[in-house]
């Protein structure tokens, strides 16, 4: 007899459904698993065994035969261990299943996520908030999901069912009863560690470039001399991002969820923040490895990316930024096929001057000695293209102690917040929720920004003041778009346009 | 740089430098262009990591010497000696290139058609053979066939410890005159011309200054490089106030000036638009009207 069972698999970070057939037939014993298996997959076989045998049902003396469909996806990982042994215990004769729990597993409206243990036990997933969504989009009225997990895919919409044994769960299906489900997890409230603009000393100008970047998603570059205060400007971006939509939050938590991140409980509703080593490699940064797991960027998905030291890192990570900085996604070719993987970040990056770092330091007794040779060497690591990309650069010098003073008591952080929550608001409004200006080219910035007269007037004299052609004019535009919207102003001002070409390089 | 036709020039040969022949150990040169030993030489050397400052200053005192019939000596480095070359070749005037490798490379590689411009209005001179790299040990070498056939030598902008220093000192060894232009006291770049200046070198802030040093009477007319500017009767004129005293970050003047910082933002912006400050590896820097 065929039984068959609804699961899913993870592809990249998102997940796909798969079906488990099992045929139970005359023959010698055995147990062949088919279906594009990894090893992870194929040790299923003993894993359910065991655990069938541990949880007081009898597996098969028959020819066994599984297939998991589509055949054709690669499939990885231990999530099919539960719905590989249900298949098997239905589709097997005497395997003491019970005829109530036989005829309930008839219901394809359902799906079941779990790893086995040898003894029957069940073990928390990766994923399962993809997974569980991917099978309430496919219809399923109702998900047994690891007790660990349950909270977390609760938040799929579908009542699920946590589960800790595979006993557990055939007398759940066994029963008329109603069975408790999980409640979907409550938002995580922490603000997550972030530092407060008031932490930081003055440094007013990299403050209201850290406060546009947040209001239009820009990415910003920080260059100054080591112990000027860079990383904790980079620290305090994430602290000025407006909270997660409910449907950005559901594909952050998503996210890292797979990447097996979710730390505690909860919905992430904060943006996240990332920030790799400057050893990172370009796996770590775009994803990948044998079971696949989402690298920096996808993890920094409607969050931060934090690069300390830009030109450290290697030249191919770099250069791989550029697709996700200009488009939001990676595109991954693999051996098996292309992955679409989400990259959608403000970049918040710092770089010293020089490799010795000094220049620029404010006192002469401890110079930068680098050669001018050198330190252009050093800045062209940063190749044009990626610096096009950037649209505020800033200066950073450290503050001396005798202009250390109180800070104003209370948050810098929140009333920006605010502000930036207003201008993404008109932005919203005027380019559909969610598209904010860093993403604006071609024609949609042509129309969005709008100039008044003084400003279009003195255009020409500001781009050749400041060099301004192709990539370098749309940054301009962009930026003042965005200064235009924190002054709540339907048209770029000539004052927008300047102040938005103060933050250019150079 | 097989192309260009270098000739050898020794001490007892006609047309050798006449006041490098008297220095101790006079070298062997290797001579593409005209070498002009008729008219006086001036040396005029300085940082490869200038301010606009210094680099405008050598560029307008290069050419205003070129013009008085002077020739103008330097080392072919990027930053003050390229300006200073640059100076006096826009000036129509002749110039001087003594370089510190062999004469198949130039050395740094973005002065190749400057070296080329130098040829032909000049000379390019040279004391090592070919397939000499640019090595730190010549260097100092070559500073002193700068100062040696030269009259005097004008350190424009100088860090304390720095090739321009040695030349000084090389010049003072040979006898020559030293002069130094001052900068603001809080940078670093100009401290090494302070040290000269308080070394007994002169103090020289226009080419007058220069020419009446070499006691050319040439009727001084008193007009000094300062910065000045029309009042806009806004934050641009504290902005330029502030800058005068050497090149800041965005941040550094919004904290001297204690306004908000668009407003600082807007302030440089506009001037940079109209050309009254420069940035330069990062500082806002107020450039010098002519």
């Amino acid at each position: 007899m065929i039984a068959r069972v609804q699961t899913a698999c993870l592809d990249g970070v998102q997940a796909r459904r798969v079906w488990v057939e099992a045929d139970v037939g005359g023959g010698l014993p055995s147990v062949r698993l088919v279906g594009l298996t990894d090893r992870a997959v194929q040790e299923a076989k003993e894993r359910v065994r065991s655990a069938i045998d541990n949880s007081g049902f009898v597996f098969p003396q028959h020819r066994v035969t599984i297939n998991l469909a589509p055949a054709e996806l690669p499939k990885e990982g231990t999530a099919f261990d539960l719905a590989i042994a249900l298949a098997v215990l239905k589709s097997g004769a005497k395997t003491k299943l019970g005829v109530r729990a036989a005829r309930a597993l008839e219901n394809e409206q359902q799906g079941f996520i779990g790893e086995l243990g040898l003894d029957g036990n069940i073990r928390a997933v990766r994923g399962a908030l993809a997974l569980s969504s991917l099978l309430a989009e496919a219809g399923a009225l109702r998900l047994f999901v690891p007790s660990a997990n349950a909270a977390e895919a609760a938040s799929s919409g579908v009542p699920v069912h946590p589960v800790d044994s595979l006993r557990e769960v055939v007398q759940y299906l066994g029963r008329s009863t109603a069975i408790p489900a999980a409640e979907a997890m409550k938002e995580s409230s922490a603000h997550g560690g972030t530092l407060d603009l008031s932490e930081i000393q003055q440094q007013d100008v990299p403050k209201r470039a850290l406060e546009i970047a947040a209001a239009g998603g820009h990415h910003v570059l920080f260059t100054g001399p080591p112990g000027s205060g860079k990383s904790m400007l980079a620290r305090a971006f994430a602290g000025l991002l407006p909270d997660l939509s409910p449907a950005e939050a559901k594909t952050v938590t998503a996210i890292h969820s797979v990447a097996g991140l979710l730390s505690e409980p909860g919905l992430v509703r904060r943006p996240p923040l990332r920030s790799p080593h400057h050893s990172t490699s370009l796996a770590g940064l775009l994803g990948g490895g044998r079971s696949f797991r989402p690298g920096e960027l996808t993890l920094a998905h409607h969050g931060v990316l934090v690069l300390d030291e830009l030109p450290e890192f290697h030249r191919d990570c770099l250069e791989a930024l550029r697709e996700p900085l200009e488009e939001g996604t990676i595109r991954l070719s693999r051996a098996h096929g292309m992955r679409l993987l989400p990259a959608r970040f403000c970049l918040v990056a710092t770089a010293n001057p020089c490799p010795c770092g000094r220049a620029g330091a404010t006192s002469g007794d401890d110079e930068c000695a680098c050669p001018p040779e050198l330190v252009a060497r050093y800045q062209r690591k940063v190749s044009g293209p990626l610096r096009d990309r950037i649209d505020l650069v800033v200066q950073v010098r450290p503050v001396g102690l005798e202009r250390l003073r109180e800070n104003p008591h209370g948050s810098q952080s929140a009333p920006a917040r605010g502000r930036v929550v207003a201008a993404r608001a008109m932005q919203g409004t005027r380019q559909g929720p969610g598209n904010l200006n860093a993403g604006l080219s071609g024609p949609a910035l042509e129309e969005v920004c709008l100039l008044d007269e003084k400003a279009s007037a003195r255009l020409p004299r500001i781009s050749a003041a400041y060099g301004l052609t192709g990539r370098g004019f749309f940054s301009v535009m962009r930026v003042a778009r965005t200064i235009a919207d924190l002054d709540g102003s339907g048209v770029i001002s000539e004052r927008h346009l300047v102040e938005a070409c103060a933050y250019r390089s150079g | 740089m097989a192309k260009r036709s270098w000739r050898n020039l020794d001490p007892g040969d006609n047309g050798y430098p006449p006041l490098l022949r008297e220095v101790r150990q006079p070298p062997s040169l290797h001579v593409a262009g005209e070498l002009p030993v008729t008219a006086e030489m001036v040396a005029m050397v300085g940082s490869r990591r200038c301010s606009v400052y210094g680099e405008d200053l050598a560029y307008a005192m290069a050419g205003e010497l070129a013009a008085a019939g002077l020739v103008i000596v330097s080392g072919l480095a990027l930053g003050i000696d390229g300006a200073a070359h640059r100076g006096a070749l826009d000036a129509g005037g002749l110039t001087v290139a003594v370089m510190g490798t062999g004469p198949d490379t130039i050395y740094p590689y973005q002065h190749r058609d400057l070296a080329a411009r130098i040829a032909g209005q000049g000379a390019l001179v040279t004391q090592f053979p070919d397939g000499t790299a640019p090595l730190p040990g010549n260097f100092p070498t070559r500073n002193a066939v700068i100062s040696g056939m030269s009259l005097a030598v004008v350190v424009v902008e100088a860090a304390l410890k720095s090739g321009a220093m040695l030349t000084a000192g090389s010049a003072a060894e040979q006898d020559r005159l030293v002069m130094a232009v001052p900068g603001s006291v809080y940078s670093p770049g100009s401290r090494g011309c302070h040290e000269l200046i308080r070394d007994s070198a002169s103090l020289v802030t226009c080419a007058d200054d220069i020419l009446d040093e070499l006691k050319k009477d040439t009727g001084r007319t008193g007009r000094l490089p300062t910065l000045e500017w029309v009042a806009f009767g806004d934050t641009r004129d504290r902005v330029l106030e502030t800058l005068a005293a050497g090149g800041l970050t965005l941040d550094q003047l919004q904290r001297a000036l204690e306004v908000d910082p668009s407003e600082v933002a807007v302030a440089v912006s506009n001037l940079r638009i109209d050309g009254l400050v420069a940035m330069r590896r990062g500082l806002v820097e107020a450039r010098r009207r002519t």
